[in-house]
């Protein structure tokens, strides 16, 4: 036992996935002028992506008003080969914490809606898969 | 005739030289191609608002990153707007002339390169 407890500060039911539900964060998007662009978004999980928050298209439009340069875009690795993003920057609202992040969308195809690890990485975060669960919480105290 | 250039990026030449290999053209066939193509390319023709604001951080990369370590530079409306020490005051900048720009480049000089690159995305798919 490694003697840590975990207290809850919020917690979101999984979405309905095909067969098995999926892990979301609900994330509220402002542009880096103070937009809100989405409210609630219910993004899933994917501890497989590295980078912060994957848009659709349609999404990502509102954040142009503060892109990267396109040579500073990332490129990431996967099983089907090499995807380019384009990146903005954006500011999240998650349980009432603001974080600054870019966001980011394919520069070719719709794109989805995905929070990875940069993100996830900031935040302790509770998967209880028995309850269907995603919990957001703090380390309240360790033996 | 023979030309040597000097400072060439490692990165692009290596992928130009990838490139001209899958299209079956010796080197300096490959380089004549490209410069007939820059020579008859008129930037004003198809360029987008996000195409002329990348074009002039490009012409202006080496002076930003000489004299703008550690600023949020904005670039908009295809003209350098300014260095900001804070975000929200790069962002304040933006929200003033937000009615009259679609596009916009916000960058940290310094910073926001180290972040590129390569990344990873597990069994990651895209639909098109």
């Amino acid at each position: 036992m490694v003697g840590r407890v975990y207290r809850t500060l919020s917690c979101m039911r999984y979405r309905r996935g095909r067969r098995h539900p999926i892990p979301v964060l609900k994330v509220t998007l402002y542009n880096v002028v103070g937009e809100k662009v989405a409210e609630n978004l219910e993004v899933p999980v994917d501890t497989g992506y590295e980078g912060s928050i994957m848009l659709t298209a349609d999404l990502y439009e509102a954040f142009q008003i503060a892109e990267l340069p396109r040579s500073l875009w990332r490129t990431y690795k996967t099983l089907t080969g090499p995807i380019t993003m384009r990146m903005a920057r954006a500011i999240i609202e998650i349980d009432g914490m603001n974080i600054e992040c870019l966001v980011e969308s394919p520069l070719f195809g719709g794109g989805k809606l995905l929070v990875g690890r940069e993100i996830l990485n900031k935040l302790v975060i509770i998967m209880d898969g028995d309850r269907g669960e995603l919990c957001l919480g703090e380390v309240c105290r360790s033996r | 005739m023979t030309l040597v250039i000097k400072k060439v990026d490692p990165e692009k030449l290596r992928r130009f030289k990838a490139e001209a290999v899958r299209r079956g053209l010796l080197l300096h066939q490959a380089l004549e191609e490209a410069i007939t193509l820059w020579l008859n390319y008129n930037p004003s023709d198809l360029e987008t608002d996000a195409d002329i604001n990348n074009r002039v951080y490009e012409s202006m990369k080496e002076e930003l990153s000489r004299d703008y370590r550690g600023k949020f530079v904005v670039i908009a409306d295809g003209k350098f707007v300014g260095a900001y020490d804070d975000i929200r005051e790069a962002a304040e900048k933006l929200r003033r002339i937000r009615r009259s720009i679609r596009h916009a480049i916000l960058t940290r000089v310094g910073y926001d390169e180290e972040y590129a690159g390569e990344l990873e995305w597990w069994g990651g798919s895209i639909e098109l």
